[in-house]
């Protein structure tokens, strides 16, 4: 017959198995339980080892992010594209003769579509041929 | 204490991540070159005629807010940016281009007649359609300048 102290042992030298006897519903494996969670302390290491298990971890967590920036990157815009068309007239001086002139923004139908800066002169006339 | 062998490979994933990155931004950030400038001279017509494949996309936009309905690409010229030069066209007309695409001088000429001359900057897929000269034959000529993208013809 298995003892306490006997079970006891077990537990401290890590040799958790137990004689196949004991069953799972078998009153003296509940008391077994109930004392061995009672009993068990956590040496240093153990209570050292979480740092030692996830550090690990989180280290190849970052690397694989890391590796995923550095792939997407050249894919990923830096500056925001401005929502309205950059092309721009800053300054317009109409030399020839004409009725008018206008600096017209054409809009495209999608956010996406190409958009236009006209410079539009009006009433010029023909060259003369001679 | 002897470290776990894992943490060896994360540490030396780390440091070649910290230093493969910055110069993977850096290639990035660098400023592009300056890029090709194109410039159609393009016929327009209000009359309903055949259309330049070429142009399909900006005469889609310039139907859409113009009267006219064909367009016929008489030239095509490029050049790199920063320009200092004048391209001539047929009909006499000449485009003095000079500066970069942030800040380009453009000059239209007709013989010895400055027709005007403006200050813009281009970017992006975005024209810069100067129009509205007649073309001595009861059309009206649009100068069509944009960024070329390297790939492009």
């Amino acid at each position: 017959m298995i003892r306490w102290p006997e079970l006891e042992k077990a537990l401290a030298s890590k040799r958790l198995s137990l004689p196949p006897h004991l069953k799972a519903g078998d009153p003296f494996w509940a008391e077994f339980r109930a004392r061995a969670s009672g009993i068990r302390q956590d040496t240093q290491a153990e209570q050292l080892s979480w740092p030692f298990y996830l550090w690990p971890r989180l280290a190849w967590g970052a690397v694989a992010l890391l590796a995923v920036l550095l792939i997407a990157l050249p894919w990923i815009p830096l500056r925001s594209t401005p929502a309205t068309p950059a092309t721009a007239v800053h300054t317009l001086d109409i030399v020839a003769p004409c009725t008018s002139a206008w600096i017209l923004t054409l809009p495209s139908d999608t956010p996406q579509g190409e958009s236009a800066i006209v410079i539009w002169v009006s009433g010029l006339e023909e060259e003369n041929p001679s | 204490m002897k470290p776990h062998p894992l943490m060896n490979f994360g540490t030396f994933g780390l440091l070649a991540a910290a230093l493969l990155i910055p110069q993977a931004a850096l290639a990035q950030m660098s400023p592009p070159s300056e890029p090709m400038l194109r410039i159609r001279l393009v016929q327009a017509s209000p009359e309903p005629g055949p259309t330049d494949s070429a142009l399909a996309t900006l005469a889609d936009l310039l139907r859409r807010n113009m009267t006219f309905r064909s367009f016929r690409l008489l030239d095509v010229k490029t050049l790199r940016l920063p320009a200092a030069q004048t391209l001539p066209f047929s009909g006499r007309f000449r485009l003095s281009l000079e500066g970069t695409a942030a800040a380009l001088t453009v000059t239209l000429s007709r013989g010895s007649q400055t027709i005007l001359n403006t200050r813009t900057s281009l970017r992006g897929r975005t024209p810069l359609v100067i129009g509205g000269v007649p073309d001595g034959s009861g059309g009206t000529l649009l100068f069509v300048l944009d960024l070329l993208a390297e790939s492009q013809p």
